[in-house]
């Protein structure tokens, strides 16, 4: 038995065995420790720098959490027969006329789009901005929803503030960049602000998150506003930090309350980088100007 | 080696796993609601060996968390260290309690958890200071009964893994 695990009594000379409990001062420096990251995180964004490449070092902790699925599935592609491949190819052959047709219609809103005041930025669109990147990680907590992607370091094109696309849209942001992996502030997150113009009135406005998988709603809009039900909102490019013309929600439902000087919009978002993998990043050419 | 540096790396080793665990991503609405295996780890080496496990490994153990989860650096820390200083303030009493009522102990953590990790630090919401909802109310329900179904297989399996390695 160590020494300090046991005290001697007083009273009548025997051996006291208890664990001494942690000292109250270790303790208190811990929180006072914790604290000032908290307050420096708030006031100073430190973590932004920091967290990217925190995340580089927890890389392998995540590949190995994913190694048992890999070998798993690898175990089951090597024991399928010619049959099940067949029937797969089919199945994704389906898939990928699904997705073609959906295509077909981003095409279509791109087309109105383009005809909507967004044709300069529209020309200058070059395929080459485009990057695509995989989900690795999605945090946990669904009110402040951040995604993790894995980067190239090789392409030094990935830059805090690149917007992040789904084929459906606009997902969010990086807010932090490391050597293998960037975070993503996502559009449904709390923190998220995305100026936004409706598809048909023609309105600006700002768009702010409520967590995943639910509504979404633009702030500080006059009741004079004239919205419409079921229209789509896509991102105006105001601020230089979004592209413009992307499509982000659709408005969901409007209310006018007597105790409230502006309309209460609600948005439904777009889409959800829960059951997706992929994603484009789009090279922010007004922020490295 | 030393025996005492031994266990304390055993002890690292399994806390690692339960990290592990946590940074497995499910494609899914589960990945909301699943356990944090490393604060169910943490507990029950605070209460099985008080002495083995400080406020250095919880500091250490939440910013890695807060690394993971991008959430605010140092609030999986701070909420870590309370925990491990109640775990070790009555490890006695919480030791000696059935299992079933350790669970309920943790039910009611979890729930405490998961509502500090809604507080809006950021101040994004001008009219509220949390941020939760009746969904993520819904949420933190489901986190903490996984939480407490996870109690039992986790103590008994830290248990075991405890009497098979760590010699005192």
């Amino acid at each position: 038995m160590l020494r300090k695990e046991h005290k001697v009594s007083h009273i009548s000379s025997e051996a006291i065995f208890a664990i001494p409990t942690m000292k109250p001062a270790k303790v208190l420096l811990s929180l006072v420790f914790c604290f000032l990251l908290i307050l420096t995180d708030i006031n100073y964004k430190s973590s932004e720098i920091l967290r990217a490449y925190g995340k580089d070092m927890l890389t392998p902790v995540i590949y190995i959490a994913k190694t048992p699925v890999f070998i798993f599935n690898t175990v089951i592609d090597f024991f399928n027969t010619r049959q099940d491949l067949r029937l797969t190819i089919n199945a994704l052959e389906q898939e990928n006329l699904k997705l073609k047709s959906i295509n077909s219609l981003m095409n279509e809103i791109s087309f109105e789009n383009r005809r909507l005041n967004s044709l300069e930025d529209s020309i200058e669109d070059n395929p080459d901005d485009y990057y695509l990147v995989k989900k690795k990680f999605l945090s946990t907590n669904d009110l402040k929803p951040v995604m993790t992607v894995s980067v190239n370091s090789r392409e030094e094109v990935f830059a805090k503030n690149n917007a992040v696309l789904s084929e459906k849209g606009l997902l969010g942001r990086i807010v932090s960049q490391g050597l293998l992996n960037a975070e993503v502030m996502l559009v449904q997150d709390s923190r998220s602000l995305v100026p936004v113009v409706s598809s048909t009135s023609r309105l600006h406005a700002i768009l702010q998150g409520s967590g995943l998988s639910r509504l979404g709603h633009l702030n500080n809009i006059k009741k004079s506003a004239e919205y419409k039900i079921g229209e789509e909102l896509y991102s105006s490019g105001l601020g230089g930090v979004y592209p413009s013309g992307y499509p982000v929600a659709k408005i969901k439902a409007i209310k006018d309350n007597p105790d409230n000087e502006f309309l209460d919009i609600q948005v439904a978002f777009l889409q959800s980088p829960v059951d997706q993998d992929y994603f484009l990043v789009k090279k922010n050419i007004q922020a490295d100007e | 080696m030393n025996r005492a540096l031994k266990n304390r790396l055993l002890i690292y080793l399994c806390l690692f796993m339960g990290l592990i665990i946590d940074s497995y991503n499910f494609s899914s609405n589960f990945q909301f609601i699943k356990p944090s295996f490393v604060l169910l780890i943490l507990i029950y080496w605070n209460m099985a060996l008080p002495d083995k496990v400080g406020i250095t490994t919880a500091l250490l153990f939440g910013v890695l968390i807060d690394l993971l989860h991008s959430s605010l650096l140092g609030l999986h820390g701070l909420l870590f260290v309370l925990i491990t200083y109640l775990c070790q303030r009555f490890f006695y009493q919480f030791r000696i309690t059935p299992i079933w009522q350790q669970s309920f102990l943790i039910f009611i953590l979890a729930i405490i958890v998961k509502q500090i990790l809604a507080f809006d630090f950021l101040d994004s919401e001008v009219n509220r200071t949390n941020l939760s909802d009746n969904y993520y109310f819904v949420n933190t329900f489901y986190y903490a009964i996984l939480s407490s179904l996870s109690w039992a297989p986790v103590y008994y399996l830290c248990r075991l893994y405890r009497r098979r390695w760590i010699k005192t």
